[in-house]
């Protein structure tokens, strides 16, 4: 078990960049969660940590040692793929192996870290069987075991249940998160998909456009967005956000031509801008004598909630409301009030969080 | 269903006459050379053993026994089957996995040599061989034919089919670039393996013009190449031999026929076993 540390390292492909300067830093232990859309530069984050791609510059330490150097074995490093790469040839216990077989270790201990992975994950079954053999779940396990025999610094996982059906995904989820307990390794996670950010990390960093947009738990990040981007990622449905300027007098945010709605705070350093207003969907709450007026377009009943989606104004807005049965139908109007203290401020043309 | 049975009786039709030829040969190698004089019985004889003695022991009066063409032919073929197979594996595997300069231009290079193949060469190639002292050899049968450019362009395919993750899972485990060849490239490529093989032994086996020209010796004769000699040699006689070229041309034929039908287990292995 180790920290990572990552000093400005950036990439380059030719002329275009994959990861601005970044730096971050993981505890010994912790669950760090690397989640954007494809093309936000945190597989190639991870492929620089794993030391499958060499950084264009900065530097990156495991355990306190610089590694830039180092090949990818030499850095006590195991690494799960999103397509698992087990070979294809080799039976599930020779997959598992092998790692261990090059390092030449003896053939005792071999066995031993072997027989305690297959333990761990329940493979016993499967191990003469060639991948082939195996569904998505297994190799996906396999992929696991192979990892853990090498009792790594660090474990690395670069999308490893994009390829599984939605509901092994969740099983898997609660398997990868149990093992981490169990182990206590520290790891980082590569993936797209913001709920599995949300459930497995400790700490996730929200990445967009080969840079870093935010690091937090996922508490801090779900509640404080940094950022439009942070804000429209996270959360199904993501936050509304409204186009909107704050009152002369700093004490109100207009939306079109709505009724203002009183800011928690007065914000006089913000006075008469022109800001992205932010709702979460269950933020607005429908209310007999509600302070705005929504058009309802679509209902969605999804069993113990409803997303109802209408438009505000000008704006389109979805609001999540727990209850089953619906009183409203598409087309009616209905008030809705908003919780004054769930709202959020960005500027309108950085995306940057501004208030509270 | 009538149509199905006019197909069937079509292919029939065609099948039986491709295997005439055949059948003719095998008439010809079972019977006394005087039962042929003139005319080809419909049935066959019962000499073929004796035949097949006769050519495998002896041979004909002027020729080397035919047991020795056939193992000429044996290793020629071997020679540049197994030759092909291991230049054109490593040097896809040097095309595919390694970043060097002029690592395209290698490669073209490779692929255009398909439009030179050894019969439009033979001038120069016969010139270099001389040049090396290889004529009336194995070498000359062998060496300046194992250059393959067909083999490396479909292994290069392969190849570059695997997955690179499993590269990277082979560099996280700790594989160099010659571990990750024996240990992953290697067995994973064995069924395209087994197919060049048949493909390419057959190739080494009919090679006829080439052997012709650079060995005179008739030590090195072989098989197909020294069908052309055992003709001359049994149609000298006052009663032509054409049940001894026969039987020769039976024998002729067995060894690549039993290499297809040997490999086609494997191809149907390698369709089954989807290891992809």
């Amino acid at each position: 078990m180790a920290t990572l540390e990552l000093y400005q390292v950036c990439k380059h492909f030719g002329a275009s960049t994959a990861l601005t300067p970044t730096s971050l830093q993981v505890a010994d232990g912790e669950f760090v969660v690397l989640v954007g859309p494809s093309g936000c530069g945190k597989s190639t984050l991870l492929r620089m940590i794993a030391g499958l791609e060499s950084p264009s510059g900065g530097e990156i330490r495991i355990g306190g040692h610089g590694v830039n150097a180092q090949e990818p074995s030499a850095r006590d490093i195991a690494m799960v793929f999103q397509n698992y790469a087990l070979y294809p040839h080799m039976s599930v216990r020779e997959n598992l192996s092998y790692a261990l077989k090059l390092r030449k270790l003896e053939r005792a201990e071999i066995t031993r870290r072997v027989d305690w992975a297959v333990d761990l994950l329940g493979l016993q079954p499967l191990l003469a069987r060639k991948p082939a053999e195996l569904s998505g779940g297994q190799r996906q396990r396999v992929a696991m075991g192979r990892a853990i025999v090498r009792e790594p610094q660090l474990f690395l996982f670069d999308e490893p249940l994009s390829n599984l059906d939605a509901r092994l995904r969740n099983h898997m989820r609660v398997e990868i998160k149990q093992l981490h307990r169990r182990l206590g390794t520290t790891t980082v996670y590569v993936t797209h998909d913001q709920v599995e950010a949300m459930t497995l990390a400790q700490r996730m960093v929200v990445m967009n456009h080969g840079r870093i947009e935010q690091v937090g738990t996922p508490e801090e990040v779900y509640a404080q967005p940094a950022s439009t981007f942070v804000a429209g990622f996270l959360g199904a449905p993501p936050m509304n956000l409204l186009a909107a300027h704050i009152s002369t007098d700093g004490t109100h945010v207009l939306v079109d031509d709505l009724a203002p709605l009183p800011l928690p705070a007065p914000q006089p350093a913000l006075a008469g801008r022109a800001v992205t207003l932010g709702l979460r969907p269950e933020a607005l709450l429908p209310a007999v004598d509600g302070r705005w007026p929504l058009t309802l377009n679509l209902l969605e009943a999804l069993g113990g909630e409803l997303l109802l989606h209408g438009s505000l104004g000008r704006q389109a807005c979805v609001l999540r409301v727990a209850t089953t049965a619906s009183p409203w139908r598409e087309g009616d109007t209905l008030r809705v009030d908003v919780a004054s203290t769930a709202l959020h401020l960005f500027d309108a043309a950085s995306g940057q969080r501004l208030a509270p | 269903m009538k149509r199905q049975w006019l197909r069937r009786s079509g292919l029939l039709l065609l099948a039986l006459l491709l295997a005439l030829p055949l059948y003719a040969a095998l008439i010809a190698a079972s019977h006394a050379p005087q039962d042929l004089l003139g005319r080809l019985p419909w049935l066959p004889g019962n000499r073929l053993l004796h035949n097949l003695r006769t050519v495998l022991g002896t041979g004909l009066p002027g020729s080397p026994s035919v047991l020795r063409m056939l193992g000429n032919s044996l290793v020629m073929a071997l020679g540049i089957a197994l030759g092909k197979l291991t230049l054109a594996t490593l040097s896809a595997y040097a095309v595919v996995y390694f970043r060097f300069p002029l690592r395209r231009t290698a490669f073209v290079l490779i692929l255009s040599s398909l439009m030179l193949p050894l019969e439009v060469r033979f001038y120069p190639t016969f010139q270099v061989s001389a040049g090396l002292h290889l004529l009336n050899s194995y070498g000359v049968l062998i060496v300046p034919l194992i250059a393959s450019a067909t083999a490396t362009f479909l292994l290069r395919q392969f190849f570059a089919s695997m997955p690179p993750s499993l590269l990277d899972a082979a560099r996280m485990d700790g594989a160099g670039p010659l571990q990750f060849f024996l240990h992953s490239a290697l067995p994973l490529a064995r069924t395209p393996l087994a197919a060049l093989f048949v493909l390419e032994f057959v190739y080494g086996w009919n090679q006829y013009l080439w052997p012709l020209l650079t060995t005179t010796d008739a030590r090195y004769a072989t098989v197909v190449m020294g069908m052309q000699g055992l003709i001359n040699a049994g149609t000298s006689f006052a009663l032509p031999r054409w049940d001894l070229v026969m039987t020769t041309a039976l024998l002729a034929l067995l060894p690549p026929l039993l290499v297809l039908l040997l490999a086609q287990r494997w191809f149907i292995r390698g369709l089954t076993d989807i290891e992809k």
